[in-house]
């Protein structure tokens, strides 16, 4: 079923280290425009720390917007690097190997997008220290370190610096093949960056180790951070938001969010570059099984979330329900959120053609991401929107065009950012995919030979 | 590809033939110890009989005495049920390792005749659900009763039909081999004049794989619907979201632990060795070592939300649950669930051993029966006084198992075992079609400087 090619060694380095040290046109078109754009999402930012908030759409009582929407829509997006990398490097799974690297890669960006979303949030950037530091001996105040506020920026650093070092180290034997094809300045870069890197036996175990161990322990960094987001929500008393079943809601729902923004990325990038030898059919087809178990989890986890709101029959948490099932916008943004995420792609996965199909593949993951967009913002909005007992002023929330230029600018920095890695390092990890060619055998069963793999 | 010396030289496989005819050797053989097994667990199921018998002589209007009877329900769905769920789940995933086991937890799905005998008595001991929060908001056609049955009738008849579907193969080799008897006529109309032509084996493929999603599908629904009408519906001012996903990791947890027990006895008690080796235990250990993790971060993400929200009825809930009466029990079921498995199988030389996963296993299993008796008889033990309010008035006291309770509950997961016992005589209790089909699929070959396998993707 996989490895149907074989390509040769000569062939990988050839091909994938094409845009690295070649120039493309389209790289270039595509890297101008999203670096356009994201200056003008920079400008907005500025504009907005120059004149505070108040260009913003937040007012009372819905403090929270198009920033924290994105905030969380980020950090889900992040949970692709590990879900992809990790969790498929520890279990064998063979048809990994073309999309760790962008996985891995997505995960580090993203993770930054989502860290400058609270920074904005907060008006003036630099008041976002005096939450998370020390910032007054004299008088003794402290950060609090129950509040799940000082949690967050917490456990992104630490996903942040622990993926970063993922990608590090698998980036090693890379470096060294950029090093010995590159002369000049870029033969010193890479060559520091390679550490002297040889491929000999004691290195290559010390660089399997790495890859295992890192796998390992980055696996409960990853389950926390948006578990900790979640209990920002959670552990309020905000009708709809006080939810047990939020901290596996979240994480489940963001392997959703990020395993379909990779699968939008492999597509791209196959088009983009012309990686055909790498990413097949059945690499989009493993992923979209994969998609099919982690959309029903999160299904399942969304019932719940929806069927115990309604358990104690409380006033405000089925006035919070009501609003988001029946009051348009609101109605609008959960029906395109509950059919993008689930009623429409989810049934179509089940189909080997659709699986197959890039182009459904992409359009599916694309909705995916719309409907989780959506998610995030009727999860935050329609909860603060609410007359409480203490709430004398309330109303809607409508982004201002400042929010949605910065919040549309993040995907353009993405963008970016994955662009200019490309420019530098190979998207597709060079040694893995020698590694997948050297463990693909066959073996002969009655008259069929079927593709195998050599396991330990 | 990195080596760990492991596997410089790699036995070679015996041929399917060879495998098979051991394998049906085995499965003739009724030897003395098996019916002295057999006459035990069928005295204990007495005895569990006469346990029913005297709950049911004192009536269902004490709900709190009828606690055991429903936690014994739960532990057995926790465990002997949820086995086919990994049965399907690794044949869904096409694990080679699998093979050797798959039987032994696919006829774990028999325990579901158990299941529905015991929810016909647990079922009259439940409140009014006018009045009360529930699952069924005023949901009509005879809730909960009649959907408890329809739900739990689904997923054992899925479960009956997976563990038949994949034994047919088996059954057909029964028929054929087995000398002329009852039981040989048995296995022969149980086979269904299986030939194994081409079209046969393609109905029997897709067979399993569609009986075992429904299985997959329709346990958790089961488990939600066990813990909302018996648990969570019974403790006033509990609103815990999360806690049918939890239950169903419980059931996961408990499930691998009772396969990697049972598999254990098997290669011990059968001469398995050859089939049931290192490579089935510790491949299982790691999905018992991330079940225990995920054990505690349920848990903890329930603890947590209640904790930091501090409501009057959540700090009742945090008391009763955790922290009063039941706190011992508690962390009992914190240490042999979580804390126990975590601090054993993190290290690969107890994972890649016989033992090692299978006295973690046992702990796992006590701690599940321990953790089901908390959840579930705290649950009975709130009177109907305070079942129709909003908030808990007392924190109940600890009950604790009198005679009928303990003969209930030892009858109950003897007659689980009793079955299991008496079904691995009428179909083989290794699934031998499998073996063979993967002994087709794997060839052992020089890489480089050392011998590896190479495993072919069947389908």
């Amino acid at each position: 079923m996989y490895y149907r090619r074989t390509v040769s060694d000569a062939q990988i380095n050839r091909e994938l280290l094409d845009n690295v040290l070649n120039t493309n046109v389209r790289w270039v078109v595509l890297a101008a425009i999203c670096g356009l754009l994201v200056a003008v999402a920079v400008s907005a930012a500025g504009f907005l720390v120059n004149q505070g908030l108040g260009v913003t759409g937040l007012n009372r009582p819905v403090f929270w917007g198009f920033f924290i929407t994105n905030f969380i829509f980020w950090v889900g997006i992040s949970h692709a690097g590990v879900m992809i990398s990790a969790i498929l490097r520890l279990s064998q799974a063979e048809w990994r190997r073309p999309m760790v690297r962008a996985a891995e890669t997505m995960t580090v960006f993203a993770l930054m997008t989502s860290l400058m979303m609270p920074i904005i949030h907060a008006g003036r950037p630099w008041r976002i220290f005096y939450w998370v530091l020390p910032y007054d001996f004299a008088r003794g105040i402290w950060p609090d370190v129950r509040s799940p506020l000082v949690w967050d920026p917490t456990a992104i650093t630490t996903y942040l610096t622990s993926s970063m070092l993922f990608v590090f180290t698998a980036l090693i034997p890379d470096f060294a093949v950029i090093r010995d094809r590159s002369t000049g300045w870029r033969h010193v870069v890479y060559g520091a960056l390679a550490m002297g890197w040889h491929g000999n036996p004691r290195q290559w175990k010390l660089q399997g180790i790495a890859g295992v161990l890192l796998s390992a322990l980055i696996l409960p960094v990853f389950v926390s951070v948006h578990s900790i987001v979640s209990w920002d929500f959670g552990v309020s008393l905000v009708p709809s938001w006080h939810v047990t079943v939020f901290a596996p809601y979240f994480v489940v729902g963001a392997v959703l969010s990020g395993v379909s923004a990779v699968v939008t990325l492999m597509i791209v990038m196959r088009r983009l570059f012309h990686l055909e030898n790498y990413i097949w059919e059945e690499h989009i087809d493993g992923l979209a099984r994969l998609l099919v178990v982690v959309a029903l989890g999160w299904h399942f986890l969304f019932w719940l979330e929806l069927v115990f709101a309604l358990w104690l029959l409380e006033d405000q948490e089925i006035t919070v329900w009501m609003l988001r099932l029946f009051e348009p916008p609101w109605s609008w943004f959960f029906a395109t959120f509950y059919l993008c995420s689930f009623v429409i792609p989810v049934p179509l996965w089940m189909f080997r053609r659709v699986r197959r199909s890039f182009q459904m593949m992409l359009i599916t993951s694309l909705l995916v991401n719309v409907g989780m967009f959506f998610e995030r913002l009727i999860i935050i909005v329609p909860a603060l929107m609410r007359k409480g007992p203490f709430t004398f002023q309330y109303g809607t929330y409508r982004p201002s065009i400042v929010e949605v230029t910065i919040v549309a600018g993040t995907f353009f920095l993405v963008g970016f950012l994955m662009l200019m890695f490309s420019k530098f390092f190979p998207l597709i990890p060079i040694w893995e995919m020698k590694e997948g060619q050297r463990l693909v055998d066959n073996v002969q069963v009655g008259r069929v030979s079927v593709p195998a793999l050599v396991k330990e | 590809m990195q080596g760990n010396g492991h596997h410089d030289s790699i036995p070679q496989p015996p041929s399917h033939q060879e495998m098979a005819q051991d394998a049906l050797a085995k499965y003739q053989e009724v030897g003395t110890r098996y019916w002295i097994w057999v006459s035990i667990f069928a005295g204990l199921t007495l005895l569990g009989m006469i346990g029913l018998a005297v709950r049911l002589n004192d009536g269902f209007d004490d709900r709190a005495a009828w606690g055991y009877h429903v936690g014994t329900m739960a532990f057995i769905l926790s465990t002997f049920a949820a086995m086919p769920l990994i049965a399907a789940g690794l044949r869904l995933t096409k694990a080679h390792f699998r093979r050797p086991f798959t039987r032994i937890a696919e006829l774990g799905s028999l325990s579901g005749i158990v299941i529905i005998l015991m929810l016909i008595p647990a079922l009259q001991v439940l409140p009014a659900l006018q009045g009360r929060s529930d699952i069924w908001f005023d949901f009509p056609l005879g809730a909960p009763d009649a959907w408890q049955y329809i739900a739990i009738t689904t997923m054992v008849l899925a479960g009956l039909g997976l563990a038949y579907f994949a034994a047919l193969p088996d059954l057909a080799a029964g028929r054929d081999h087995l000398p002329p008897s009852w039981r040989q006529q048995v296995v022969s109309r149980l086979s269904l004049g299986w030939i194994g032509n081409l079209r046969a084996w393609r109905i029997q493929y897709m067979g399993t794989l569609t009986l075992g999603a429904i299985y997959l599908l329709s346990y958790p629904l089961v488990q939600t619907l066990i813990v909302s009408d018996f648990h969570l519906g019974l403790i006033p001012g509990l609103k815990d979201a999360i806690f049918p996903a939890t239950v169903t990791l419980f059931g996961l947890q408990g499930g691998v632990a009772m396969l990697i027990l049972l598999m254990f006895i098997v290669r011990q008690t059968g001469g398995y060795e050859r089939y049931l080796g290192v490579d089935q235990f510790w491949s299982m250990s790691k999905p018992l070592l991330a079940f225990s993790l995920l054990w505690f971060y349920f848990w903890w993400s329930s603890f947590l939300t209640f904790w930091y929200g501090r409501m009057p009825s959540e700090i009742d809930v945090l008391q009763m649950l955790y922290l009063g009466p039941y706190r011992n029990v508690f962390m009992l079921s914190l240490f042999l669930n979580f804390l126990g498995p975590m601090i054993a199988l993190i290290w690969n030389p107890v994972r890649r051993s016989i033992w090692g996963p299978t006295i973690v296993a046992v702990g796992i299993l006590i701690g599940t029966w321990v953790n089901m008796m908390r959840i579930y008889v705290s649950a009975a033990s709130v009177p109907d006084s305070e079942v129709f309010g909003h908030a808990l008035v007392s924190i109940p006291a600890a009950v604790w198992p009198a005679g009928p309770d303990i003969l209930i509950s030892i009858g109950a997961i003897s007659g689980a075992a009793l079955i299991f016992l008496l079904a691995s005589k009428i179909v083989p209790v290794i699934s031998i079609w499998e073996i063979g089909e993967g002994l087709r699929l794997v060839k052992i070959r020089r890489f480089y400087q050392r011998w590896v396998r190479v495993i072919a993707k069947s389908h």
